[in-house]
């Protein structure tokens, strides 16, 4: 088990280079995931920009 | 500021997650906790920066992969670690693409807990035809409701179906003992959180709960 304690400057570099992996806009990501178009890797990919989001205390409500 | 009991209470159950997987169907399992503040991050290392997956092997081949992710707050008393959200999916490896994905989201609306199917059914398709929506849900999207908030599969359930109907590799023969153990901690802490939950809700109910435990007890 590693155990680390990244700062919020990390984590929103991290959270940046991801969504540049997937060559979408935040909005575009978004939109993609609730339509259920996400698939293999971009959807693991948006799962962890989310999970970025939590850590940072930045997410939203969810359905 | 992070405090050093919730850093030590993630560092358990993380310990807890990784000795699970390594002793049953993933022995090279590597877990991760991220802490920031007073939210917290445990998952396999996968996605980010260097994807470092939790394999499953079938007879041997490496053809399943297992993700696993839970986000953590304090607790509303601020003593216990308080799971917001999990996720358990079975992957293939190559497509990333998920096979079953059980999944918990405290603050969804409706079946907080609940499992999604990736697969195709020609019964479910023919009912879409008659959806109004342009766009009718595929069957992944369809929410399964399970157990709710407190009896919810556990990561332990989804290793034992893994093995008993996917037929995944064990580390050795005591792989069930170590997954009923696991369950049954978890259980009893669900049990536990749920009486709090009815005893909250109905108060009155107090006293019939007690006579209940007392009578079963002796």
């Amino acid at each position: 088990m590693k155990l680390l304690h990244p700062s919020r400057d990390e984590l929103r570099e991290r959270r940046q280079r991801l969504l540049e992996s997937l060559n979408m806009t935040r909005e575009e990501l978004d939109e993609a995931a609730r339509t259920g178009v996400l698939s293999g890797s971009d959807f693991w990919t948006w799962e962890d920009i989310q999970a970025i989001d939590f850590l940072l205390g930045e997410d939203p409500d969810r359905e | 500021m992070t405090d050093q009991a919730l850093v030590r209470q993630t560092e358990q159950f993380a310990d807890e997650v990784a000795s699970l997987l390594q002793s049953t169907v993933c022995p090279d399992a590597r877990i991760i906790a991220e802490v920031v503040e007073n939210r917290v991050r445990v998952s396999s290392p996968l996605g980010g920066d260097k994807p470092e997956p939790l394999r499953l092997a079938i007879d041997g081949r490496q053809l399943l992969n297992l993700e696993v992710r839970w986000r953590c707050t304090w607790d509303h008393a601020g003593r216990y670690l308080s799971v917001t959200d999990s996720k358990f999916a079975l992957t293939l490896p190559h497509l990333r693409e998920p096979l079953v994905r059980v999944e918990y989201q405290k603050d969804r609306s409706y079946f907080p807990a609940h499992v999604q199917v990736h697969a195709e059914s020609g019964a479910f398709g023919y009912l879409r035809a008659f959806h109004p929506d342009d766009k009718p849900p595929k069957l992944q999207r369809l929410h399964l409701p399970v157990g709710d908030r407190r009896f919810r599969p556990c990561l332990e359930d989804v290793v034992e179906m893994a093995v008993r109907d996917l037929n995944v590799d064990v580390v050795d023969e005591a792989w069930l003992q170590r997954v009923n153990e696991g369950r049954d901690r978890w259980r009893v802490l669900q049990t536990k959180a749920a009486i709090r939950d009815v005893v909250k809700r109905y108060p009155d109910l107090r006293s019939e709960l007690r006579e209940v435990i007392e009578a079963d007890v002796l």
